[in-house]
C-alpha cells in the first residue's frame, strides 16, 4: 500500500523524465524511415505505413487476442522461471557448496541455445500451449537464478552479526536484514528475464504454435508482408517499454532508494 | 546487585589460542575499560560476553537485564532510514508502532541528530551522524550494560568526546554498566572506574589499575598526569611493547 502511494506520488515525476527516453526513441525511428528511403517500401516500410498497419490490427479481434495469447504465455513462463528461480537461488546462495555445485549447471543452461529447447519442447509437448511456456521458463530461469544466488552469497556477515547482538527474532532477521539485501540483486534480474521471457515466447511461437504473436508474424512473412511484419514487433516491443518503464522501473526506483548512487 | 562475571574464558580462533583463562567482574554503575594492544583478544572477549561466539571454554554468567552492543562500525541497516535504524530493537521487543516512533525520535533528537536526518538513508549521513545514530539504537533499548567495540575509533576527537559524554551522562544516570575497549589509554583514564590491561600472545588480562575519582570530576589535567603515570608501569610498557622507561 505504501508503495503504492509512493509510486504514485513519484510518478509525474518520473513521466516528465521520460521525455529524454521519447526522444533518442524518436533518433530511432528517424533512422528506420531513413532507412525505408534507401531500400524501398517492400525490404524496410516507412514507420507510418507499419503504425497505420499495427492500428487497423489492433482494431481486429484476432490481433488483441493473439497478443492476450503471447502476453499469457510470456507471463506464465516468467511467473514460473522467477518463482522456481528465485527460491532455488536463495537456497542454492545460503549453502556454499550449492553455489559451488551449482556454477557449472548454470553455465550450461546460459549456454544452451533457446532455439533447441523448442526443439525438445515441440518433441515432449507439441505444439500445445506448454511449448512456448517451457521454453520461456528454461530460458528465464538461469537469470533469476544467478541473482537470487548472488544476493544470498554477498550477505553482509557484520549486518548478521548486528542483527544478533539486538536480539532480533529469525522472522525480522530475515525480513529486515536478508530479504531488502536479496531483493535488490533480485529485481534487476526479475527485468532482466522479462525482456528475455518476451522474446523467447515470441520465437517460440514462430516456430511451434499456430497462434499468438510469433504465428503472426510468420503468417506476414509467408505474405511477404514487412508493414505487417513491422507492425507486429512495433506491438510486442511497445508492450514491453510500457510494461518496464511504466510498472517495473518506478517500482524498482521506490525499493531502491537506499542505495548511494 | 548486578553482575557480569567472566571467570576462566579461554578462547581459540584453530590452533591460535587468543584468550587464556581470563576472569572480570563488572556491577552496575561501574565503567571497565579493556586497554591493550591491537590483536590482543579484546574483540573476541566482548563478542563473547555479548554472546556472539560460542563459548568454549570458561564460564560467563550476567545477570542484566539487557544487554546492547555498540561495533567498532556504525552497522546500520542501509535500506532503512535513520529512525527506523533506531528503532530496530524496540521492533524485536514488539513495543507499540507509536510508542516506537515517538521514543526513537526523542532519543535520536537527544543523541545530536536533526528532525530532518531522522528522514535520511545511512548513506546519506556522515559518520559522525551515522554513529549518533548507531549510539541511539543501542541506548534506546535502555540496556543496563553496554558494551562498546570502540565504537568512536573512527571519529576526531571532538566528535569522540562529545558522543562518549553523551553516552557517560546517560549511563550514569541510569546507574548501568560498561564495558568498553579501547588501545587508547588516555580515552580509558577519562572515562572509566578500572581499566583492565591485556597482554597479547595469547591474550590475557595482566592488570587492574582503579581510578577513584569520580568521572564528572576529572578535568584534563588530572586525565594527563594519571595517563604519564599509567604509561611509566612496567605492565603498560610490555604489554605495548614499549622500551623500557627511563627512570622509574
Amino acid at each position: 500500500m505504501n508503495l503504492l502511494r509512493l509510486w504514485l506520488r513519484d510518478l509525474p515525476a518520473y513521466l516528465w523524465s521520460g521525455w529524454g527516453a521519447i526522444s533518442s526513441l524518436f533518433l530511432l525511428l528517424a533512422l528506420w524511415q531513413w532507412g525505408n528511403q534507401v531500400y524501398g517500401d517492400l525490404v524496410f516500410p516507412a514507420p507510418l505505413d507499419a503504425f497505420i498497419v499495427l492500428k487497423k490490427l489492433l482494431l481486429t479481434e484476432q490481433a488483441r487476442t493473439e497478443l492476450l495469447t503471447t502476453g499469457w504465455r510470456a507471463f506464465a513462463g516468467f511467473i514460473i522461471s522467477i518463482i522456481i528461480g528465485s527460491v532455488l537461488g536463495i537456497t542454492a546462495g545460503l549453502s556454499v557448496t550449492a553455489s559451488i555445485m551449482s556454477r557449472p549447471i548454470v553455465t550450461v543452461l546460459v549456454g544452451m541455445p533457446p532455439i533447441a529447447w523448442i526443439v525438445l519442447a515441440l518433441l515432449w509437448f507439441g505444439a500445445t500451449d506448454m511449448t512456448p511456456i517451457f521454453t520461456v521458463t528454461v530460458a528465464c530461469f538461469p537469470i533469476v537464478f544467478v541473482g537470487a544466488l548472488q544476493g544470498a552469497r554477498t550477505l553482509d556477515g557484520s549486518l548478521k552479526d548486528m542483527a544478533r547482538a539486538f536480539k532480533l527474532p529469525p522472522y525480522m532477521i530475515f525480513l529486515d536484514v536478508y530479504l531488502p539485501h536479496i531483493i535488490s540483486y533480485l529485481f534487476p534480474a526479475w527485468i532482466s528475464a522479462l525482456g528475455m521471457s518476451w522474446k523467447i515466447v515470441v520465437m517460440a511461437e514462430l516456430l511451434a504454435t499456430s497462434d499468438g504473436v510469433g504465428a503472426a508474424l510468420a503468417v506476414s512473412r509467408s505474405h511477404l508482408d514487412t508493414s505487417a511484419t513491422m507492425a507486429w514487433i512495433v506491438a510486442v516491443v511497445g508492450l514491453l517499454l510500457i510494461i518496464e518503464y511504466l510498472l517495473l522501473e518506478p517500482v524498482k526506483r521506490q525499493i531502491e532508494r537506499w542505495r548511494n548512487e | 546487585m548486578k553482575l557480569l562475571n567472566v571467570e576462566q574464558v579461554s578462547h581459540s580462533f584453530g590452533i591460535t589460542e587468543v584468550l587464556k583463562k581470563v576472569n572480570l567482574k563488572i556491577k552496575s554503575g561501574q565503567v571497565v575499560a579493556l586497554v591493550g594492544p591491537s590483536g590482543c583478544g579484546k574483540t573476541t572477549l566482548l563478542h563473547l560476553c555479548a554472546g556472539l561466539l560460542n563459548l568454549t571454554s570458561g564460564h560467563i554468567s550476567s545477570n542484566f537485564e539487557s544487554t546492547a552492543f555498540m561495533f567498532q562500525e556504525p552497522r546500520l541497516l542501509p535500506w532503512k532510514n535513520a529512525i527506523d535504524n533506531i528503532a530496530l530493537g524496540l521492533k524485536a521487543r514488539k513495543v507499540a508502532k507509536k510508542k516506537i516512533k515517538l521514543i526513537s525520535t526523542e532519543i535520536g533528537l537527544t543523541m545530536g541528530l536533526a528532525t530532518d536526518d531522522l528522514e535520511k538513508f545511512p548513506h546519506e549521513l556522515s559518520g559522525g551522524m551515522q554513529q549518533r545514530v548507531a549510539l541511539a539504537r543501542a541506548l534506546v533499548l535502555q540496556p543496563d550494560l553496554l558494551l562498546l567495540d570502540e565504537p568512536f575509533s573512527a571519529l576526531d576527537i571532538g566528535l569522540k568526546t562529545e558522543l562518549y559524554g553523551l553516552l557517560i551522562e546517560q549511563f550514569i544516570q541510569r546507574n548501568a554498566a560498561v564495558l568498553m575497549i579501547t588501545h587508547d589509554l588516555m580515552e580509558a583514564v577519562r572515562l572509566s572506574d578500572c581499566i583492565l590491561l591485556m597482554a597479547s600472545n595469547p591474550g590475557r588480562i595482566v592488570k587492574e589499575f582503579f581510578l577513584d575519582k569520580s568521572i564528572s570530576e576529572r578535568d584534563d589535567s588530572w586525565v594527563y598526569q594519571t595517563t604519564a603515570e599509567l604509561i611509566q608501569t612496567k605492565e603498560v610498557r610490555n604489554s605495548f611493547e614499549l622500551t623500557p622507561a627511563i627512570s622509574t
